[in-house]
């Protein structure tokens, strides 16, 4: 299970990971960020597979993927 | 293993020779420690290269002959910045392709020496011909506010003292300083005697020391800011933008570039002791002065002595550090006189410093002489004696 | 490098490589000289470099900004002589890494003269040059490198001069290490910048970067998913490129009109000026 942090003050709304994410787990955001741009929103976490493409592909360094732990009940 | 000073020593040749300006103004930096020159090509200046290019491999430095002086500059400012003392020397033409990189070490603080060595212009001109028509480009040649430090010497063993004092002012306050000689002074042939290492004193940039507080443009006391060369960890970033203490760029900020332009300026006038070079001849025993400097003051001191044996009270005063100019001296000169008599090597530059410093107190008479000449003694002492009879 | 990258984090890049109180970047949204600096990160973590022992050199325009925003010894210095001012660190210092960002402009416009003989030399410095057709921080104008008929705001009825190969030039010039690749796909270039920074001489990669704001606008690409689509589209591999010419029919010999190869254009050894003056001073020195 992975979830993904935007630094919001480096994020410019270019959408490069929305448009590249191999699963098509991220879309615009329809709220707007404190700079005024659309950031990225993981809306189907479940499809993320932590391939990190996002921050790869990401020219400002804003995208974060993050491993969370499953908790065992 | 031979010191690095004995290899100097021993790539420089015996004590006394006879040599050319140019060659001077190698030994001069050799001495001072350079070990790195980028250059090009240009008549009166080449020799310069070509000395630089047989004794810096022998002394383990590095040479690079670049594709223009604009690379020269370029390579230059980049060496300087690995810590290395760097000189590169040219002729109008190349110093005209210099301007814009001279600018930009004057606003990253970079130590470095450019020698001049003038030849008749404007343009192509006479390449084989000495003049002094670069004087105000040395100072106004880049563009925006800046100070800059310019020697000129007058003989070919000045030509070395003065390469060594340029190298020190460089790095004690981190700034281009040029050394203007022209065609004639750097292709003549004059006796030089090598001075010994414990005959002058070398002068090393401010080095940073604390990685912690290290802030690259933060001035000093004397307003120059410590020095950290690349690859010794401090991680410095250099850009010719207007940056704040900190390196980084700040273009749009007023206070920022006010600051920085303000201090670059005051760093070089604030030092005007350490700067500061003129000779004086019968300075308390003259009623007419020459004014001049670089060659023509060396014609200028056989005109005084035959002016005074004529009855003429005339006195000289050689100018070394043009710029900052040194209106004081020349104030306090025009206090003493009533006339003074300004023989330069193109149609009238340092007059009208001379002028602004005299501010009308007496009369300042420029005496031009241009197509690759010197003055001769017998016109410039009939200027004088016109000049006697000026009215009181 | 048969070796697969090892995945870097945007976290483990942000904190060992950024300058990051020079963030966000100047560059415009879409950008692609941003996706150049992370490919260089990539590589440069990948070639494991000491950034303390490493210089960034570039001159003026948008990917001369790179340096500041890289947490290393940095110089920016003046319009097109990037490579001069990093020849003078590199022979100065030659254990020091030297990497260069430039422009089409700045490299190969303004810069020529400096590129041609920085390559002739085979001084061991990494030229990452950043193609975007234009020259984009002064709003858009066109640059040596514009396409044919490219609208730019000082070509407004189209580019009628011939844009430079600068990868066919830098190849002439017996560059050892050349290679284009576009920003589009990232793991060639994190791979080809590593190769060049490994590679003991002259590297120039230049990579095709798309700017929307003033070319992708000026030329109906204005979108980052067309733009970066019309890169994909007019971008042929060596290679296949070769193959077509030699064996495919007229229509795909045809269809290979205006599109640019991309790959690695040369990849020899060439004796250095750092270790061929480090032998004359060996020879030479008293």
């Amino acid at each position: 299970m992975h979830t993904i942090q935007i630094d919001e003050r480096w994020c410019k709304g270019c959408a490069l990971c929305v448009i590249y994410c191999p699963t098509r787990a991220l879309e615009v955001a329809a709220r707007f960020s404190p700079r005024g741009v659309h950031p990225p929103e993981l809306v189907r976490v479940e499809r993320c597979n932590g391939c990190r493409l996002c921050e790869l592909l990401c020219p400002d360094f804003a995208i974060t993927v993050t491993e969370e732990s499953r908790v065992h009940a | 293993m031979s010191t690095h000073r004995e290899l100097i020593r021993r790539a420089l040749g015996p004590r006394v020779q006879f040599v050319q300006g140019d060659d001077a103004c190698a030994y001069g930096a050799v001495l001072a420690g350079c070990t790195f020159f980028a250059g090009y090509p240009i008549t009166p200046a080449t020799e310069v290269a070509e000395r630089m290019a047989e004794i810096l491999p022998r002394i383990g430095g590095c040479y690079i002959q670049m594709e223009d002086e604009i690379a020269s500059m370029g390579a230059l400012i980049g060496a300087s910045w690995t810590g290395a003392k760097v000189m590169t020397s040219t002729s109008g033409p190349g110093f005209s392709l210099m301007q814009e990189n001279l600018g930009y070490a004057i606003m990253t603080e970079t130590p470095c020496v450019v020698v001049n060595v003038q030849r008749s212009g404007p343009s192509t001109g006479q390449p084989t011909m000495g003049a002094y028509g670069d004087m105000m480009q040395a100072r106004w040649g880049t563009h925006g506010d800046h100070e800059i430090i310019m020697l000129c010497p007058a003989s070919v063993q000045e030509s070395l003292e003065l390469t060594i004092v340029a190298f020190n002012l460089s790095e004690r306050l981190r700034t281009p300083v040029l050394v203007f000689i022209d065609g004639e002074l750097g292709h003549m042939r004059e006796r030089l005697v090598i001075p010994e290492d414990h005959e002058f004193e070398l002068w090393e940039r401010p080095r940073a020391t604390d990685r912690a507080g290290y802030r690259p443009f933060a001035p000093g006391p004397d307003l120059v800011p410590p020095f950290a060369p690349f690859g010794s960890g401090f991680r410095t970033f250099v850009t010719g933008l207007t940056h704040n203490e900190e390196g980084l760029p700040r273009a749009s900020s007023a206070t920022i570039h006010d600051q920085l332009v303000r201090r670059l300026a005051a760093k070089i006038t604030n030092h005007l002791d350490l700067i500061t070079r003129y000779e004086e001849f019968y300075a308390d025993d003259c009623e007419i002065a020459i004014v001049t400097y670089g060659i023509t003051a060396r014609t200028c001191r056989d005109v005084v002595e035959e002016a005074r044996r004529r009855g003429i009270k005339a006195g000289l005063l050689r100018l070394i550090s043009i710029w900052p100019f040194p209106e004081h001296v020349v104030a306090r000169w025009a206090e003493r006189v009533r006339a003074m008599l300004v023989p330069e090597m193109n149609l009238g530059q340092i007059v009208h410093p001379i002028r602004e410093a005299v501010a009308g107190r007496c009369p300042v008479v420029l005496h031009s002489r241009i197509g690759g000449e010197l003055h001769t003694p017998a016109e410039l002492l009939e200027a004088l004696e016109a000049l006697q009879w000026q009215p009181a | 490098m048969a070796t697969g990258l090892r995945i870097k984090t945007a976290a483990e890049l942000r904190t060992s490589y950024l300058r990051q109180e020079m963030f966000p970047t100047i560059f415009c949204d879409g950008c692609g000289i941003g996706n150049v600096l992370n490919y260089t990160l990539w590589a440069i973590d990948e070639v494991g470099l000491d950034l303390d022992r490493t210089v960034f050199v570039s001159g003026i325009g948008c990917s001369s900004r790179l340096p500041g925003y890289i947490n290393a010894d940095g110089l920016h210095t003046t319009h097109g002589r990037a490579l001069a001012f990093a020849s003078g660190v590199k022979a100065a210092n030659p254990d020091l890494t030297v990497i260069v960002f430039t422009g089409d402009g700045d490299g190969a416009g303004i810069g020529g003269n400096h590129l041609l003989h920085t390559i002739r030399r085979n001084m061991d410095i990494t030229v990452i040059l950043v193609n975007n057709f234009i020259y984009g921080m002064t709003g858009g104008q066109s640059a040596p490198t514009t396409p044919d008929g490219g609208f730019t705001t000082t070509t407004p009825y189209g580019n009628i001069e011939h844009p430079m190969d600068v990868c066919e030039l830098a190849k002439a010039l017996g560059a050892p290490y050349v290679a284009r690749w576009p920003v589009v796909s990232p793991v060639q270039p994190v791979k080809s910048i590593a190769e060049g920074i490994r590679k003991r001489g002259f590297a120039l990669i230049e990579m095709l970067t798309p700017c929307p704001t003033a070319y992708g606008r000026y030329n109906g690409l204005k979108a980052l998913e067309q733009i970066w689509r019309w890169y994909r589209e007019q971008t042929v591999l060596i290679d296949e490129w070769e193959w077509i010419e030699q064996f495919g029919s007229p229509e795909e010999r045809e269809r290979l009109r205006g599109k640019m190869k991309i790959g690695i254009f040369q990849d020899t050894e060439r004796e250095t000026f750092e270790d061929r003056w480090a032998a004359l001073v060996a020879r030479v020195k008293l």
